[in-house]
C-alpha cells in the first residue's frame, strides 16, 4: 500500500466537502438498506464526523500503531450503535464507490486496491476491538429511571439504576440514549461512583434536542433509558493529584463538579475546595438543596453562587470566573471548569489571562466528542457543550 | 460563532489541520454573537434572511454540481464502451449509479432543510419565552415595589407620630412578598399550561411522523421548485 497515494488520493476526494459523505451514505442505503435505520433522519452534523474520522485514519495510515487505539476505542464504542461484523463490508464497499467516484478519471486500479487495503486493516481493527470489548462490557447498559424531578422549566435531574454495574471514574460523562431515539447524548453523572451502582445526571432541554427533550419532557420513574461506556478523563481528579481544587461550574455544568466534590468528600484526604456555582439568573440554581447540604457538612469546601443576570438590572453580566478571580488567587490550585462552551472558553481565556497554566485548567473539549453524537444523531442543537 | 470545529476522540487531539468546509447545514444554524449594546451591527432579521438564502443556494449548487458529476460519468462510461467495449464503472454491477444515488442524496437534503427549520422555530420560541418571563419578573417587581412603597406612605400618615420604622418595613416586605408570590403563581400557571400544550403538539407530531429507516425513505418525494 502507498501511503502518499492514497493521502493525495484522500485530499483530492475530500476537496468536494459535504458532498462525499452525502454521496457515501446514500450508496450504503442503496446497496443495503437495511442500514438506513442505524441512523437518524437529520445527519448532517454526522457527515462531518465521518470526514474527519477518516481524514484522520489516512493522514495516519503509514503509523498504523499510532491509528490502532484510536480505532479500538471506535470499534468498541460502535457496538453501542448495533454496528456488526457484517456491516464492515458493506461500508467499504459503498466507501470504495464514493472515492471513485469523486476521483473520476484519477482513478486507478492501483489506487482501488490502496483504498481497499487500508479500508481492510480498520475493519480488522474496529471488529477485533468489538470482539474482545464484548468479553467485559455490553453494548450499552439498560437502566431504569428511579426518580425523575424536573427542577426548572427546562431542568431535569434523574437518579437512573443500570441492569449491570457500569464503572466510571467522577468527572467522566457516559453516553445516554432512549430506546425510541437513535441518538445518544454525552452526560456527566453527578455523583461519585456508589455502591447500588445508581447515577444521577442532570439534564437541560435543548430547543430541538431529540434527546434531551425527551430525557426531560417525555421520561418518568419506571420508564428505561440507555447509557453507554464512559468517555473523558479531562475532568478527573487525577491530574490534580493531592493538590487543593478551585471548581467553576456554568448551568448543568454543575454536574461533574458535584461528582468531584463527593469523590473529594470520599476520599477524606482533606484537600481544600472552593466551589463556585454559575447559573443565568437566582431562579436557576436547581440543585441548591444538594450544594447547600454538601457546604454545611463539609468544612473544606466554601461554595459561592453567582447569578450571572439579575431581571432588575438588565444587560449588567457576572461571570463566573471573573467573580472567583476577584475573591482571591488561586495561583496554587488545580482550577476545573464546567459548562456551556462559551462559559467555558471565556473562563480559560481569563484564567489564562490571569497567568494561570494550561497544565492546572482542566476542562472538556469543545463542541461534541464527534463521534459519539455524530454517528447517527442529531448533532448541532443537542450539543451537550450548549445544554450544559 | 457557534459551529465548534471538530475537536478530538475522548480527550486524544485529532492531529493535523482538520478542515472545516462550509456546508448548507453549518450556514444554517450558525449563531451570530450579538453585539453589545454599545457596538453597531446589523440588523438581525436581514442577517437571518441572508442566511437562509446562502443556505438555499449553497444546496442547489451543491445539486447542481452533483447532477453534472453523475452526467459525466455517465458520459465517460459510454466512451469508454465505445473504446474497449466495456464499462469501467460497471465491474461492480452492486454499485448504484451516481443518478441514483444523487436522488437519494436530494431528498436527504431536503429532509435536513426541514429539521433545520424546526430547529430554527424551537430556538426562536424558547428565546422569546426567556425575554418575555425577564421583562415580566421586571414589570412584577416594579410594581409590587410601587405597592410596597404606597402601603408604608400611607401607614405614616395615618399612625402620624406613632409611625414605627420596624413595623413599616415589615410591612413594605410582606407586601412586597406576598406581591411577587401571587406573580410567580400566576406564571407558573402560564408556563404549565404552555408546557402541557408544547407536550400534546409534541405527541401529534411523533404519530403524524414515522420513525425514518427501513422502507420509508427520509423525506418525501422532491417536488419541483
Amino acid at each position: 500500500m502507498d501511503a502518499a497515494r492514497l493521502k493525495q488520493s484522500w485530499a483530492l476526494v475530500a476537496g468536494h466537502g459535504d458532498q462525499v459523505p452525502l454521496y457515501f451514505y446514500s450508496t450504503l442505503f442503496l446497496t443495503h438498506p437495511q442500514t438506513r435505520q442505524m441512523f437518524g433522519t437529520d445527519m448532517a452534523g454526522q457527515r462531518d464526523g465521518l470526514v474527519s474520522a477518516l481524514g484522520h485514519i489516512v493522514s495516519h495510515v503509514d503509523q498504523v500503531d499510532r491509528l490502532v487505539g484510536f480505532l479500538q476505542r471506535l470499534g468498541a464504542d460502535h457496538r453501542k450503535f448495533a454496528v456488526r461484523a457484517e456491516h464492515y463490508p458493506a461500508v467499504g464497499e459503498a466507501l470504495l464507490a464514493t472515492v471513485r467516484h469523486f476521483s473520476g478519471a484519477a482513478w486507478t486500479d492501483e489506487l482501488a486496491a490502496d483504498w481497499a487495503g487500508a479500508y481492510g486493516v480498520v475493519a480488522q481493527v474496529m471488529t477485533d476491538a468489538a470482539r474482545a470489548a464484548e468479553a467485559h462490557s455490553p453494548p450499552w447498559w439498560v437502566a431504569e429511571i428511579l426518580a425523575h424531578e424536573r427542577r426548572t422549566f427546562d431542568v431535569a435531574v434523574l437518579t437512573v439504576r443500570p441492569q449491570y454495574l457500569l464503572p466510571f471514574v467522577a468527572g467522566q460523562s457516559i453516553g445516554v440514549s432512549h430506546p425510541a431515539v437513535r441518538a445518544w447524548r454525552y452526560y456527566s453523572p453527578a455523583n461519585a461512583p456508589r455502591p447500588d451502582g445508581t447515577v444521577e445526571l442532570h439534564v437541560r432541554a435543548a430547543p430541538g434536542g431529540a434527546v434531551s427533550s425527551r430525557l426531560v419532557y417525555g421520561c418518568a420513574a419506571g420508564d428505561q433509558v440507555h447509557l453507554a461506556a464512559p468517555v473523558g478523563d479531562a475532568l478527573t481528579l487525577r491530574p490534580a493529584g493531592s493538590s487543593d481544587v478551585l471548581l467553576l461550574a456554568g448551568g448543568t455544568g454543575w454536574a461533574p463538579v458535584k461528582a468531584l466534590v463527593e469523590q473529594v468528600a470520599a476520599e477524606g484526604s482533606g484537600r481544600r475546595v472552593d466551589l463556585y456555582v454559575g447559573a443565568r439568573s437566582r431562579t436557576e440554581f436547581y440543585d441548591s438543596e444538594a450544594i447547600d447540604k454538601a457546604a454545611a457538612a463539609h468544612p473544606w469546601l466554601r461554595v459561592s453562587y453567582v447569578a450571572e443576570s439579575d431581571p432588575l438590572r438588565p444587560g449588567e453580566m457576572v461571570r463566573v470566573v471573573d467573580r472567583a478571580l476577584s475573591d482571591g488567587d488561586w495561583g496554587s490550585r488545580h482550577v476545573y471548569v464546567c459548562g456551556s462552551d462559551e462559559m467555558v472558553s471565556q473562563s480559560v481565556a481569563a484564567l489564562t489571562g490571569a497567568g494561570y497554566q494550561p497544565g492546572q485548567v482542566h476542562h472538556e473539549g469543545f463542541g461534541e466528542h464527534w463521534y459519539g453524537s455524530t454517528w447517527r444523531a442529531v448533532t448541532n442543537p443537542d450539543q451537550s457543550g450548549v445544554t450544559r | 460563532m457557534s459551529v465548534n470545529p471538530i475537536s478530538g476522540y475522548d480527550a486524544q487531539q485529532v492531529s493535523g489541520p482538520v478542515q472545516v468546509r462550509l456546508t448548507s447545514d453549518r450556514v444554517r444554524r450558525w449563531q451570530f454573537v450579538s453585539a453589545a449594546f454599545t457596538r453597531r451591527g446589523y440588523e438581525q432579521a436581514d442577517v437571518d434572511r441572508f442566511r437562509m438564502q446562502v443556505a438555499d443556494e449553497l444546496d442547489l449548487l451543491a445539486v447542481q454540481v452533483a447532477h453534472l458529476r453523475a452526467e459525466n460519468e455517465r458520459l465517460t462510461d459510454r466512451l469508454e464502451l465505445h473504446r474497449h467495449g466495456v464499462i469501467p464503472s460497471a465491474d461492480n454491477p452492486a454499485t448504484p449509479a451516481a443518478k441514483e444515488v444523487n436522488l437519494l442524496s436530494a431528498a436527504q437534503r431536503e429532509a435536513e432543510q426541514i429539521i433545520a427549520q424546526a430547529h430554527d422555530y424551537a430556538r426562536r420560541v424558547a428565546e422569546y419565552a426567556r425575554t418575555q418571563y425577564e421583562s415580566y419578573l421586571r414589570a412584577a417587581a416594579e410594581e409590587a415595589r410601587q405597592e410596597a412603597e404606597r402601603a408604608v406612605v400611607e401607614y405614616r400618615s395615618a399612625a402620624g407620630q406613632n409611625a414605627d420604622d420596624a413595623v413599616a418595613t415589615r410591612e413594605a416586605l410582606r407586601i412586597f412578598g406576598e406581591m411577587m408570590m401571587s406573580h410567580m403563581r400566576a406564571a407558573a400557571r402560564h408556563l404549565d399550561d404552555g408546557s402541557e400544550q408544547l407536550a400534546r403538539t409534541m405527541e401529534r407530531i411523533a404519530r403524524e411522523v414515522p420513525p425514518a429507516g427501513g422502507d420509508a425513505p427520509p423525506a418525501l418525494p422532491r417536488h419541483q421548485r
